[in-house]
């Protein structure tokens, strides 16, 4: 098998940290790409080699294919990670590096190519027997009108997605006939700036459903298994916010149907590395349908390897070496519970805003069962550029109950000041009956909750404290230069109050 | 010194003494304030109550982070206090709605033209950001007065993008 012993990391942000890690476990050299916005990221600074590859936008660097061969070839890399989006799921990347002899740590360029394409992988796993969401049975050259006369019999509420989507991206829910054309043609925009293709498609809303995926990972010796689901039904705008492993509503007997299905997608296109097979499960009837297989690493791998114990990371680099899988279907076992909460860059009160600006204060939670992965520190600039996830926390329990409480608990010891996000949301979330009960489905943000922002009067008071003191302190320096300082009188106050109280 | 402080949607008189004595809503509070090596961390101990915050400026005014929760906290003294009145008053005059980009980003669509007459929650402009398509809608039924933007320009932050009346 190919050598890969120095890799390059295509890609950005906590994923390209993650891969980096585990390529110092494995004794593997790095190399690290970077635009001129991401020049003091810590990937960056971890890698062992680094090269900037362009500008800001990422289709000025990130999704660049000949700057990144060219980096590939100018630092000798004998292989390339491509982590999650950007060029992860392009089949023609994947094609280029291997020609170029730099192995692609991640699955056949043709397994990426049908099911990247989601019309073709329908059609594909419906070829091997797995169950569909129903949708249009037109795949090429639909136009609007296509959309418009199928929109009738596949049903409402329903889909517009689109071929090339992935990630949430480029879909739409439509409830009413009377929202269908405002919807493709926001479908087919919204596409294009994402994947520069306009082709989209229709398929039923399953309504009152989860989101339940099974990790798939393969070697080159034709061994397939799966590490059992995540349930990802926690989601905004069909963005994953929080997943977990194992699913709180599938049992022995439903994760072997389901791995098997998943095994049965993979093997039709001859998979091997890691991969994730997506379906939708009714909560009421408990039946499962193929919604799409993602070709690559995915964000929320993290609860699996809590879990399973296995890496997922080192696993993928070690099938590119040549290795046998380390483990057998019977060995898999899940131990406990896992939950992933994507902290992101948005305000919660204010529709998910993109929030923008420099991290001025950071600090992370750690302690009993508390993995994070993140990709920004202390001074980051958290830019337009790129997508919104700045860290994941993965928490680890014996139990759903306590791994939320726990959750919980790191959520607020996560301290990130300058900008917004989502932390104050998920620890309300977390509480409610909904959550802590499991029962959820993926429009529960959007149909059910009721995002409401929490006003603690005790956490105002000290608030308003804090701010005055600092307040008066800047007063006071503009006036007059004090021979004391402010904090030599706060010292004393205290001291004097701390003796008042001992009496 | 007084001041009136907003900490979100709660309001305080805090006074502080030149010896450093507070008052909180007329009520004399024991604390200890103090900050760390890392400069925006701070130790508040309250009533004898601990409580670990970030404190960030905004503007003129502050962000506290505490416990999770992200509070926004304007301090005002009575000379800000004077001139945030006369601004009111100096803004309040026209019934003009500028709407501005809350981050920077691209604008991927303009669906109005000036003088179009818009509905409340009718999409107005499209933006892009952090690969999200963001509608801007209108809070109210209005004209749109002056188009400030096209498709494909790249915003700022508080830029102006349209104004309305």
């Amino acid at each position: 098998m190919s050598n890969v012993s120095k890799i390059l990391i295509a890609n950005r942000g906590e994923i390209a940290v993650r891969i980096i890690r585990a390529c110092n476990e494995l004794d593997c050299s790095t190399v690290a790409v970077y635009s001129e916005a991401d020049r003091m990221q810590p990937h960056v600074r971890m890698a062992d080699e680094a090269y900037c590859i362009g500008p800001g936008p990422a289709a000025e660097s990130y999704l660049r294919l000949e700057k990144l061969l060219e980096v590939a070839k100018t630092s000798g890399a004998d292989a390339v990670h491509p982590g999650y989006g950007f060029l992860a799921e392009n089949a023609d990347a994947a094609l280029a590096f291997e020609e170029q002899g730099v192995t692609w740590i991640g699955p056949p360029v043709e397994a990426i190519r049908l099911m990247g394409d989601k019309l073709t992988a329908r059609a594909t796993v419906e070829k091997a027997g797995i169950p569909l969401v129903p949708g249009m049975k037109k795949t090429s050259a639909i136009s609007d009108k296509d959309l418009i006369a199928a929109a009738e019999t596949v049903g409402y509420p329903l889909l517009i997605k689109a071929a090339a989507g992935g990630g949430g991206k480029g879909m739409r829910i439509v409830s009413t006939p009377e929202e269908l054309e405002e919807g493709i043609r926001i479908a087919r925009l919204e596409s294009q700036a994402s994947f520069g293709d306009d082709r989209v498609y229709l398929e039923r809303f399953v309504t009152n459903a989860r989101h339940v995926e099974i990790q798939i990972l393969g070697d080159h010796h034709g061994n397939l298994i799966h590490l059992g689901e995540r349930d990802c039904s926690l989601q905004r705008r069909h963005q994953k916010l929080i997943e977990e492993a194992p699913s709180p509503v599938v049992d022995e007997e439903l994760r072997d149907r389901m791995g098997e299905a998943a095994l049965k997608a993979a093997r039709a296109v001859d998979y091997y590395s890691a991969g994730t097979v997506e379906f939708v499960l009714d909560n009421k009837t408990k039946d499962f349908f193929f919604l799409e297989m993602n070709t690559r690493l995915q964000v929320e791998h993290t609860v699996t390897e809590r879990v399973t114990g296995i890496d997922i990371v080192k696993e993928m680099i070690r099938i590119a070496q040549g290795s046998k899988l380390c483990i057998d279907q019977d060995a898999v076992t899940l131990n406990g519970w896992a939950i992933e909460c994507r902290i992101l860059a948005e305000n919660p009160w204010l529709g998910f805003m993109p929030s923008i600006g420099e991290i001025s204060g950071f600090s992370l939670p750690s302690g009993p069962g508390v993995r994070t992965d993140t990709g920004v520190g202390l001074g980051s600039e958290v830019t337009p550029y790129y997508d919104s996830l700045l860290a994941k926390i993965v928490i680890w329990d014996t139990t759903r109950k306590e791994a939320i409480i726990r959750t919980c608990r790191a959520l607020e010891e996560f301290q990130i000041a300058g900008i917004d996000t989502t932390i104050p949301f998920y620890i309300q979330l977390l509480y409610t009956d909904a959550f802590l009960e499991g029962n959820i489905h993926t429009r529960f943000l959007e149909d059910e909750y009721l995002i409401k922002q929490p006003q603690s009067a005790e956490r105002a008071k000290v608030a308003a404290v804090a701010a005055s003191l600092l307040a008066h302190q800047k007063t006071k320096n503009a006036f007059v230069l004090s021979q004391r300082s402010n904090e030599d009188r706060w010292n004393r106050f205290a001291r004097q109050s701390q003796l008042a109280a001992r009496l | 010194m007084k001041y009136e402080v907003k900490a979100g949607k709660e309001e305080f008189v805090i006074d502080l003494e030149n010896d450093g004595a507070l008052s909180l809503n007329g009520e004399e509070v024991a604390y200890d304030f103090q900050v760390g090596k890392d400069p925006s961390l701070y130790s508040l101990i309250l009533d004898r109550r601990s409580y670990e915050l970030r404190v960030v400026p905004d503007g003129e005014h502050y962000r506290v982070l505490l416990q999770g929760e992200n509070i926004p906290v304007e301090v005002y003294d009575e000379r800000m206090r004077r001139l945030e009145s006369v601004k009111a008053v100096l803004g309040g005059a026209g019934g003009e709605l500028l709407i501005k980009a809350p981050m920077p980003g691209l604008v991927v669509d303009v669906l109005v033209e000036p003088g179009d007459e818009v509905s409340e929650d009718q999409t107005l402009v499209i933006l892009e950001s952090m690969k999200m398509h963001n509608e801007f809608k209108a809070n109210r039924e209005a004209i749109v007065k002056e188009v400030r933007i096209k498709k494909n320009d790249k915003v700022q932050r508080d830029d102006t993008l349209l104004i309305l009346e």
